[in-house]
């Protein structure tokens, strides 16, 4: 089995990327972050395969292009806010309907509740999409996403759609779905608070990865983030000009701890 | 302009509310959005809205609703950008001697050129967006500005134009900024006043800097606090540090250094 799911090698890509490669491992939770207009939309664009790159990108080892449009849409679920089909049937009906046949119609169920209390669509699985408020239906895309089993799920970003714990109540739990199914997992953010939940983190800066590895070491390089336009989350803000200072040893997310370190 | 409004009745509830020229204001609470057609005069509510001194009634709103903008994103028919802000102009009858160069010096105010009237609306960035909303909103010259997440999903170097251009409006134009936020951050770092809103009730307001300090009372209505502010209280509280509150990290760090 391949350790990558999807490679990237060498794109070139309008004005916004030249010779750009990345590799994404299988299963795990990968954040992509970057100022405005940094290429993070068009790199979600092309993993989907909605933007026709070829000879420079590898599903599980095989060319893109070898694929049916179809194959790749059942392996890779992109989720774009409120990019969604108004179609007339029911949450409910639409979940079930987008779920996999071999499941027995009480599997079916319990998972759609499951799903629907987690994203906190249990009240409106009797509506249509029509009728969703713009967050409702963000929650209903990320269900049916999930619904759907795929191996890969890639998300752009939802900061303008929802509030900081908002957000964070997201992407903990779309933590939980990545840990408990081993699908990997794409999430484009400009909240840099999100990328602490990931296993590995991309800093995206005029089409360039200018930034990669474990996320908190990532967090911590403020001088290239700075420099990259990005809003450091204030913990590590604050932890990084101590550190600075010779006032503790290791960035502190914990605002209790850190008090405590420095005020024994 | 200053706009009262006195014992007006917003949601069952009796709303007293003052807004002053030079200020930036913030506004946060759940479904505010309600508040905005009173306090952007397109409702008239009971009670008494006084607009520089003058009484508001049904028969003089329509003049004064032009000196309130809500700034919101661009909606138009139009895709070409110079064509969006003279359809602006024309939907709002906005009488305007010379049109192109009214343009051209709102562009100018929010930091825009004026080769951006040849691009499409799909052409332009967020930021370049956001900065051409006020430009367009600024064609009628409004006195009050009223803003929802002015920063949301712009990075640093886009938030420091936007807030510039904030600073400019109020302190050069004179402007009466009204900032609709849920991030206490952003609240705390640039509003001068806040008005907290809780089930459609004003639950207090006053100065920015007294008010983000009560963090017991904000945390009991459920009300988020800025993280510097956060800090600084639980070290001051856990520890009795005399550590002043600040707006900025690297004023708290030199704070830190002395009490250490």
């Amino acid at each position: 089995m391949n350790k990558n799911c999807i490679e990237i090698l060498g794109l070139n890509y309008l004005n916004i990327f030249n010779n750009f490669s990345i590799a994404i491992e299988n299963e795990k939770f990968i954040t992509v972050s970057g100022s405005n207009n940094c290429g993070k939309t068009t790199l979600i664009r092309i993993i989907d395969g909605q933007v026709p790159i070829n000879n420079t990108i590898t599903l599980y080892g095989r060319p893109y292009e070898s694929y049916k449009v179809t194959d790749i849409s059942s392996i890779i679920q992109t989720i774009i806010p409120l990019e969604i089909t108004a179609f007339q049937n029911t949450l409910e009906d639409e979940m079930l309907y987008q779920m996999n046949e071999t499941a027995s119609k009480s599997e079916k169920n319990k998972l759609i509740k499951t799903i629907a209390k987690q994203f906190k669509i249990t009240k409106l699985l009797t509506k249509t999409v029509d009728n969703l408020k713009n967050k409702e239906k963000i929650y209903f895309q990320i269900a049916l996403a999930l619904i759907k089993n795929p191996k890969i799920i890639v998300i752009d970003d939802l900061s303008p759609y929802f509030n900081k714990q908002e957000l964070i109540m997201i992407t903990e739990m779309l933590k939980e779905y990545n840990q408990n199914n081993k699908t990997t997992i794409i999430m484009v953010t400009s909240l840099l608070d999100c990328n602490l939940y990931s296993d590995y983190s991309y800093i995206l800066d005029q089409g360039k990865i200018v930034l990669e590895g474990n996320p908190k070491e990532v967090l911590e390089r403020d001088n290239i983030l700075n420099k990259a336009g990005l809003n450091l989350p204030f913990m590590i803000d604050l932890s990084v000009k101590l550190k600075d200072y010779d006032l503790i040893k290791n960035v502190e997310l914990d605002m209790d701890r850190l008090v405590d370190i420095l005020w024994k | 302009m200053e706009i009262k409004f006195i014992n007006c009745e917003y949601k069952e509830k009796i709303v007293s509310l003052t807004f002053e020229p030079s200020k930036i204001y913030g506004i946060t609470g759940k479904n505010i959005e309600e508040l905005i057609p009173i306090i952007s005069l397109r409702e008239i509510c009971k009670g008494q809205i006084i607009v520089d001194e003058n009484k508001i009634t049904k028969d003089n709103i329509k003049e004064h609703q032009r000196k309130v903008s809500f700034v919101t994103a661009i909606k138009s028919a139009q895709i070409n950008i110079y064509n969006i802000m003279v359809e602006y102009i024309k939907r709002n009858n906005l009488i305007i001697k010379d049109p192109i160069k009214k343009i051209k010096d709102s562009l100018k105010i929010v930091g825009l050129e004026d080769n951006i009237l040849n691009k499409n609306i799909y052409e332009t960035s967020t930021s370049e967006k956001k900065l051409l909303s006020f430009a367009i909103y600024l064609l009628s010259n409004p006195e009050v500005l009223i803003i929802e997440e002015p920063f949301k999903c712009l990075d640093k170097q886009n938030e420091k134009k936007i807030i510039m251009l904030l600073q400019r409006l109020k302190e050069q134009f004179k402007k009466t900024i009204i900032i609709i936020s849920e991030d206490s951050n952003i609240l705390y770092k640039y509003t001068n006043e806040m008005i907290f809103v809780k089930n459609n009730e004003i639950l207090i307001t006053g100065k920015t800097e007294e008010l983000y300090l009560k963090v017991e009372y904000l945390k009991k209505n459920r009300f988020d606090i800025p993280e510097i502010v956060e800090f600084t209280h639980l070290a001051k509280k856990k520890k009795e540090v005399k550590i002043d509150y600040h707006k900025d990290v690297r004023d708290i760090i030199k704070d830190i250094y002395k009490h250490i």
